[in-house]
């Protein structure tokens, strides 16, 4: 079930209305019944992995508060780490490692053929093993008491808003809310509704409209130039951002219309000056993820300068496996474990943003996008001759006829504009020029009714994919 | 529950109608602007529904929009000549452009251009898909043509109750419609100027199957032309493509189960072996168009003339 679907208009009312119409106690029941629905709309089999990853994990958790034997506590981790990786490597990893084992023996002249699994890619396989392995960690670091309650458990893994694409929540954070006794307020269903509007027009407006016009040129490298080639590679920069963060604050919108507090997940991250500070903006659950769970077990910054180089190298190497079984992906990350550990070494990026605008700062943010963007290209791309191809065309081929879309220009523009308003007075000036959190009444109802007219006037209403749900 | 305060309901209760409001009055303004339109598709589109009154109506997808000169079949058949063809529109699309001119008229002759992939099954602009082009008409022509468009499925015709959401594909051209000044003189046509440099390729038809829905339209089609006494005649157009014998056996057998001609020049040689008539291996470019129109008059005129002798 999608967001921008009407079964999701349906969906989430119903649910709200019940929720809160339910006593406490049962609540738990009835949330758990609707995110599993929520997630069995995609492939009702799917449910059943989910549900190994919520037994494993939990079983683990609990068995960790049982003892304080070292050897057992690191046993019970490993198994809970095995088991989710492993079907998270079964399902995700397997055909790819398996291919490219067969062609780089082939080009020794070898043959080791086994054949590849039949199966589809579990939506949001990625998220929930991370989130449910995060909190085993949590446990055996003994950050948090395991929950001996299953259903409750279960409700932190499966949580429907944020289960197929995050933002990948912690523990400490998530887990004891399943416990407070919620209650319906005007301040969080305003608060929710006015994120999930922006979220909302970031999707629909947004990355939908650029994503036709990225669409066009990736998926025909051969037939465009160079400039129509930068100008996609622009674009898809902000399509990405307004698929994913439009996601992230849907889901934490309609979180926060239930009550309920996720944690934030993209903080204007074109407005960042750095490599270092992008990855404080952007996909923040997860770059939290890997900063906790594995730069920082691997020894982070305190050990010697080349170790801290090679942590940052790896952990951002491994983030680009997290985000798909490709080369492309690959790269892309060890080009960002690059530009940080460059950053590094040369003292760039550890200053702290002031939020002030400066001719330096300008500068700093268009260098920033620039190295984004550029990775962007091999992240987009669908192999890595492709992402050559395209690299090369742009910077051979630029003044090239242009392919030329009006309405997107148009709409992209528009839409583009709004973006820009918003987070550069947010980023710079923020609490003033306000619109939807406006003191005044009247301006605030009239943006939100204004901004849900410009969804419908230009969203596109057919999409039926965010590109996270493939990771 | 009891959280939510007086004051909370009236703001819901000003969203909901500011959006009202908005949506409403996007309705008038785009709806007029739709009509006001001088050029670009708003303008072709509101014509093709609205305001022809010709004599001869060619319908079919872009491939009709730049095969047939309406000047040179009005120069050999005598009639008043207009070409609804229009790019990325399939049978679906055409069945309700036909419903709504009957609405206002009824023309002598229609000829269609048939695609294959009106035969066939498929997505897309040859789905019902196509039909979400009829948005802004939906409620203005007739329940006939609104239940047409009820088969784009619940979801799309509940939508198409808000006015902003009829617009929302169009917005952009209906305003560069009213800004940009056009010259409709070629009465639908539209010209293509490029060159195919290619070599001649093979269309894969292995996989394709009947579609039964659009046979089902195309049968609508023709029995609406029937009631109304209109003389209707298929056209099918060259493709740079070498084509297997029976890509359109479905067609002709509905052509002769009606009792109708089929101008079939999917496989002429006199294009298939000339590249330079084609813009692409779909579209005749302008030397092509005018020697497929003069050709298409010219047997037209021989089945049209002995229903049209008395006019």
């Amino acid at each position: 079930m999608l967001f921008n679907s009407l079964i999701f208009l349906i969906f989430f009312p119903t649910v709200v209305l019940i929720y809160f119409l339910l006593p406490h106690r049962f609540r738990w029941i009835f949330l758990l019944i609707a995110s599993y629905f929520f997630y069995m709309n995609w492939e009702p089999v799917y449910a059943l992995l989910i549900s190994f990853s919520i037994l494993s994990t939990w079983t683990c958790g609990y068995l960790l508060d049982k003892t304080n034997n070292v050897l057992r506590r690191k046993t019970y981790l490993t198994i809970s780490i095995l088991a989710n990786f492993g079907i998270l490597f079964i399902f995700k990893y397997y055909n790819f490692i398996n291919e490219t084992v067969f062609s780089t023996l082939e080009y020794f002249n070898m043959r080791w053929e086994v054949p590849n699994l039949d199966i589809l890619l579990p939506v949001g396989i990625s998220f929930y093993t991370f989130q449910a392995v995060g909190y085993t960690i949590d446990v055996y670091r003994k950050d948090i008491k395991s929950e001996k309650h299953i259903g409750i458990y279960a409700m932190f893994v499966t949580f429907f808003p944020q289960l197929v694409a995050g933002p990948i929540e912690r523990s400490g954070n998530l887990l004891p809310q399943f416990r407070e006794e919620k209650k319906l307020t005007a301040a969080n269903l305003s608060a929710g509704f006015k994120m999930v509007l922006w979220g909302f027009f970031l999707k629909i407006v947004l990355a939908d409209n650029l994503g036709m016009y990225v669409d066009a040129a990736f998926n025909n490298v051969e037939n465009h130039g160079g400039t129509t080639h930068a100008l996609a590679s622009f674009l898809f920069a902000f399509q990405i951002y307004g698929d994913f963060a439009g996601y992230s604050l849907i889901a934490i919108g309609v979180s926060k219309m239930m009550s309920f507090t996720l944690m934030t997940n993209f903080r204007r991250p074109y407005y960042a000056t750095s490599i270092t500070t992008f990855w404080s903006r952007w996909h923040i659950s997860l770059s939290t993820w890997f900063k906790d769970y594995l730069y920082i077990p691997l020894g982070g910054n305190r050990k010697s300068k080349a170790r801290t180089y090679f942590n940052l190298f790896l952990t951002f190497f491994v983030s680009g496996i997290w985000h798909g079984a490709n080369f492309t992906f690959i790269i892309w990350g060890a080009l960002h474990g690059l530009y940080i550990v460059i950053e590094k070494a040369l003292g760039l990026g550890r200053k702290k943003e002031k939020n002030k605008l400066s001719f330096n700062v300008l500068i700093n943010i268009v260098i920033t996008f620039i190295l984004v963007d550029l990775a962007w290209i091999f992240f987009r791309a669908s192999s890595l001759t492709e992402a050559w191809e395209i690299i090369t065309r742009i910077f051979t081929d630029f003044g090239s006829q242009l392919f030329i879309k009006w309405d997107i220009f148009f709409i992209a523009a528009v839409s583009m504009m709004i973006l820009f308003f918003k987070e550069f007075t947010d980023e710079f000036y923020p609490k003033k020029f306000e619109l939807l959190n406006n003191k005044n009444l009247y301006v605030r109802v009239f943006s939100m009714a204004l901004l849900l007219c410009i969804i419908i006037l230009l969203g596109v209403f057919d999409s039926d994919k965010f590109i996270y749900f493939q990771f | 529950m009891k959280k939510l305060n007086k004051k909370f309901l009236y703001k819901v209760f000003l969203f909901i109608a500011i959006v009202f409001c908005v949506d409403y009055a996007s309705g008038i303004v785009f709806g007029k602007l739709y009509k006001t339109a001088k050029s670009g598709v708003a303008f072709q589109e509101n014509y093709i529904m609205n305001k022809t009154s010709q004599e001869l109506l060619i319908f079919g997808s872009s491939r009709a929009a730049y095969h047939y000169i309406p000047a040179i079949l009005k120069d050999t058949l005598g009639i008043s000549t207009y070409n609804c063809g229009r790019e990325g529109t399939g049978i679906y699309y055409h069945y309700g452009v036909l419903l709504s001119t009957l609405e206002r008229y009824t023309p002598k002759v229609i000829f269609l251009d048939i695609d294959y992939r009106d035969i066939y099954v498929g997505e897309g602009i040859f789905g019902v898909d196509a039909l979400k082009e009829h948005a802004p008409f939906y409620h203005s022509v007739s329940p006939e043509f609104d239940s047409l468009l009820s088969l784009t499925g619940e979801k799309e015709v509940f939508k198409l109750n808000s006015n902003l959401y009829k617009y929302s594909s169009k917005s952009f051209k209906i305003l560069t419609g009213n800004l940009i000044q056009g010259r409709d003189n070629k009465q639908g046509f539209r010209v293509l100027t490029g060159n195919w440099n290619k070599t001649i390729d093979s269309l894969d038809a292995e996989k394709l199957a009947v579609d039964e829905k659009k046979i089902e339209t195309l049968q609508k089609f023709i029995d609406k032309a029937k009631t109304n006494n209109i003389k209707f005649v298929f056209t099918v157009s060259p493709y740079f493509k070498i084509t297997p014998e029976n890509l359109y056996k479905p067609l002709i057998e509905l052509a002769k189960k009606n009792d109708i001609q089929v101008l079939n020049h999917l496989q002429d040689q006199r294009f298939l072996s000339d590249k330079s008539m084609f813009n692409d291996e779909l579209h005749l470019n302008k030397q092509g168009a005018q020697l497929y129109s003069r050709m298409i008059a010219s047997e037209a005129y021989s089945i049209l003339n002995n229903t049209l002798i008395d006019r």
